[in-house]
């Protein structure tokens, strides 16, 4: 389909949207409504072009004009581009070309700008705000409307997490609209009608687990992250572009940073794992990473742990692990860690001869996943077997729910993904007849067509073996299927016994279905890789009491090895009050490194620029161990790590694409082995949560309801307003 | 050269001996300023409410050159307001030692909050010393740090080492200056 554009002629797929056509072109046109994961609305109205197509007459042929060409006839109007479908020999023209398109498109800019208040200054979107951006580049620059402004609620929280700013709002509709599309959720819309719209919820709230996507796709600052609120101006931050580690998902983020102080965590574009997407505990459970750090190692004096250098710390340990065999050392990592981490602690107990080597949490087994995440928001069938998604992958609920509305994933073009995919509609039709969920109820209950309840049985076995309608039900529908996804949670993986490969295997037979196992651990799939598991015989993580020494690097078990016990972490633990020597760790944030996510996926993680003392990463801190054990270690930094990974996995995971690439593991599936404990999943921590969020916020919203707490826009002036209006 | 010229050039030496000094004997007696001079800055609050102008935006900081000023922005209490909204910088320092008082940031200000003051004696001996937080500019405090903690020391009142012809500009509102 060719499609011309100020005067380029470009070559399309058919389907394509006018704005995408524009943007293909190299173009540009100003848009706040659309967005490329959002169906298109034409809501703002400020996308619009000239555009007209030629016209066949009725002898079949196309009208020529005066020089032998086909006549293009146009629109009367300006349209808008988000929702007009381009077409075989189409002609757009935009601002660039044409002064009438100009002229709407300033004189839109106009009206967006008559309500919205001029408090740039204050909001935190200042410096990041499409708004903003948009009125410079096409707006007039003044305005016609002196007229007071509309007064409506300012700074009035919607939850812990959001503020919501009615003045600042230009009815975009793309909070109302990712509600309804994406997690399904209707809770917020328009209120009254022209110039007295207001977005609201009549819940009393937002509902938990994807809230903060809102304040991604808002253009303005309208809605905005109340955890950052105030911390910077967007300019300020150092953005650092890296993979989130809460669960195995590996979602995109961007870390913004001041002064070496992680302020703020956004989502950021990833078409293949989350589109754009986050779950509110990866976005704003970050205050960890914050508050309360270790930035000095920490030795046992006379009882007490005190504050002590490194070099205090490694003779500590020379001491401590005196007499004590080198292959008695257990090391215990989080399955958070790094591919490199792995490495070099593999390389380390290969050197030590220990064998007491374990990372947690993980599952008895170690599954390698056959679908990828697009598979699952593409199937035809899901099933979820004994999943909680909410607390073990939050992300994989709502590509789950993206197959229940069709399947639709935006195209993508060389400008990125599509602006506007006119496949995606409002209010979509869902299919829940696709979905089944067995095991144990939980969010995603209510969305499913099947539904079964197995108790504590094993829903994989039972799903082999149906004995209710249910089941039989979603047997049937995946063999009906012709891209079945089943997914497998805490409750197959934690029963899974020394039959489940023959299981899974028989069953993803049966029903020619792909699997995605939800991995425990972010990085789970890639050190069970690297055989970071005991051999029989040796100590597993919950036999640590046990171990004659043990060193333990970000966990919390609340227990100490029999001996010298050595701890490695960012807080001071209940496991580290019980330590003989904590050395500080640094959060997954300031780590470079790959990670693999629970579709085989390895992911790049940056370092973002916060500062934590002292803190070392644990290939440093391995060194160290190393030194004061007397032993010269095989690797000494993140390259070494990387040429020792390279040697195990067969190739480098260096230079990764931006989405990450799948990879095979090779032998992952193999290196399973007793954990001795069942690891229930949970997503938002303990040390994740802010210890202000559900005093201020709540005890102000109730205040507000018994009259307390004045909204300062509906309270009188206890001051002569100074400054701008 | 001839006589005449030095005759002509020991004329002007002659008659300039017999005129008043133009010299100042500072810091005895103060040295004369012109309004636009620019010096220390000063934070203004809203005549009237007392409310600091300072809305915390960080603007000023972007704007200079010098990366001297260094925001932290909080939010009000509703009940006792540091600024009108729902903003206020929490910290605010400027380091006058990169500071180049080139007048950028009162430019960049939105509401006219840092204006350039006169004063111009800050010399002091540690580091630290001139990193100025609110404290030190907030409209009323007179006299640099060191200038403040003399007179501490003495037990006097700071005296400003200049005045300022016709007085501070109309932007410096609240401040006065010795004329």
């Amino acid at each position: 389909m060719k499609v011309t554009v100020d005067g380029t002629e470009v070559d399309l797929p058919s389907g394509t949207s006018a704005i995408d056509a524009v943007f293909a072109a190299g173009g540009d046109v100003p848009y706040f409504c659309a967005h490329p994961y959002l169906s298109p609305v034409g809501a703002c109205r400020m996308c619009l072009v000239e555009s007209g197509s030629p016209r066949k007459g009725q002898d079949g042929h196309f009208e020529l004009d005066e020089t032998g060409q086909p006549k293009i006839f146009y629109f009367p109007k300006p349209m808008a581009a988000c929702t007009m479908l381009a077409t075989e020999g189409m002609h757009i023209k935009t601002a660039k070309t044409s002064p009438v398109v100009a002229k709407s498109q300033a004189g839109m800019m106009e009206f967006h700008l008559i309500n919205h208040p001029l408090d740039c200054p204050t909001c935190d979107k200042g410096g990041a705000c499409e708004l903003q951006d948009r009125a410079f580049e096409y707006g007039y620059g003044a305005s016609r409307f002196g007229f007071d402004r509309r007064h409506a609620d300012k700074h009035y929280p919607l939850s812990d997490f959001i503020i919501l700013d009615q003045e600042r709002c230009i009815h975009c509709k793309r909070c109302v609209r990712y509600f309804e599309e994406v997690p399904g959720q209707e809770v917020l819309d328009f209120i009254e009608r022209g110039g007295h719209t207001f977005i609201d919820t009549q819940e009393g709230g937002l509902p938990t687990g994807f809230q903060g996507n809102i304040a991604d796709v808002c253009p303005v600052g309208a809605l905005l992250d109340n955890v950052a609120r105030f911390r910077g101006r967007n300019w300020e931050y150092d953005h650092t572009p890296t993979t989130c580690t809460l669960c195995p998902v590996g979602c995109a983020i961007t870390v913004d940073a001041r002064n070496g102080r992680l302020e703020r965590i956004v989502g950021r574009e990833n078409r293949e794992v989350n589109e754009q997407w986050i779950c509110d505990a990866g976005r704003f459970g970050h205050v960890f990473a914050r508050e309360g750090r270790l930035t000095s190692p920490l030795i046992r004096d006379g009882g007490q742990l005190r504050g002590a250098s490194w070099d205090e710390a490694i003779q500590a340990m020379k001491n401590g692990l005196y007499g004590t065999s080198p292959a008695d050392i257990a090391l215990f990592i989080n399955s958070d860690s790094t591919l490199e981490e792995g490495a070099a602690v593999q390389a380390l107990a290969g050197q030590l001869g220990t064998g007491h080597v374990d990372h947690w949490p993980r599952y008895p087994v170690a599954v390698s996943s056959t679908a990828t995440l697009t598979d699952v928001a593409s199937a035809d069938a899901v099933v979820v077997l004994g999943a909680d998604l909410g607390e073990e992958a939050p992300v994989v609920e709502l590509r789950i729910l993206e197959a229940l509305r069709g399947g639709i994933i935006p195209n993508e073009f060389t400008h990125g993904t599509a602006i506007a995919d006119l496949r995606l509609v409002e209010r979509p039709a869902r299919k829940p007849e696709r979905l089944a969920v067995i095991g144990q109820p939980s969010r995603l209950w209510k969305h499913a067509g099947i539904r079964a309840d197995v108790g504590g049985h094993n829903p994989l076995l039972k799903l082999a073996n149906p004995d209710s309608d249910e089941l039989r039900a979603a047997l049937t529908l995946l063999g009906r299927a012709e891209k079945p996804v089943l997914i497998l949670g805490a409750d197959v993986l934690n029963q899974a016994s020394g039959s489940f490969a023959a299981s899974l295997s028989d069953m993803a037979q049966r029903t020619g279905a792909k699997f995605l196992a939800i991995a425990a651990g972010a990085n789970s799939s890639g050190l069970a890789a690297l055989k970071l598991v005991p051999q029989p015989g040796q100590l597993n993580f919950s036999q640590l009491p046990q171990a004659r020494a043990a060193f333990i690097s970000r966990l919390d078990p609340r227990v100490r090895a029999a001996g010298f016990t050595i701890v490695h972490d960012t807080h001071l633990t209940e496991t580290a009050k019980l330590a003989d020597v904590v050395l500080p760790a640094v959060t997954n944030y300031e780590k470079r490194g790959t990670t693999v996510n629970l579709e085989g996926r390895f992911l790049a993680l940056q370092q973002a620029a916060l500062s934590a003392g002292d803190s070392a990463d644990l290939i440093r801190t391995l060194t160290i161990l190393a030194e004061a054990l007397g032993v010269r270690p095989q690797v000494r930094g993140l390259k070494s790590a990387q040429g020792v990974l390279e040697t195990a996995l067969g190739f480098s995971v260096q230079g990764l694409p931006e989405r990450g690439e799948i990879r095979p593991l090779a032998g992952a599936a193999g290196n399973g082995a007793t954990t001795g404990q069942v690891y229930k999943p949970q997503l938002w921590k303990e040390h994740m949560l802010d210890k202000g969020w559900h005093t201020t916020w709540a005890e102000r919203t109730e205040s507000l309801g018994a009259g307390e707490w004045e909204l300062p826009m509906a309270a009188q002036p206890r001051h002569a307003p100074g400054g701008d209006d | 050269m001839g006589v005449l010229e030095i005759a002509k050039g020991m004329g002007v030496t002659l008659g300039k001996l017999f005129q008043k000094p133009v010299t100042v004997s500072y810091p005895e007696q103060r040295a004369t300023l012109q309004p636009r001079f620019r010096g220390r800055h000063v934070l203004t609050r809203h005549p009237g409410t007392g409310l600091e102008k300072c809305i915390g935006c960080s603007l000023c900081a972007a704007a200079c050159p010098a990366y001297a000023i260094y925001v932290e922005a909080g939010e009000n209490d509703p009940h006792n307001p540091h600024s009108p909204g729902e903003r206020y910088a929490k910290v605010y320092e400027i380091n006058m030692l990169r500071c180049i008082f080139c007048g950028l940031c009162e430019e960049a200000c939105p509401t006219g909050a840092v204006v350039l003051g006169n004063e111009f004696e800050m010399a002091d001996y540690r580091y630290p010393d001139f990193v100025y937080g609110k404290e030190d500019m907030l409209v009323g405090v007179e006299g640099s740090r060191p200038q403040r903690r003399e007179a501490a020391a003495k037990g006097e009142s700071v005296r400003l080492g200049f005045r300022v012809e016709g007085g501070p500009r109309p932007e410096l509102e609240g401040v006065t200056y010795p004329q």
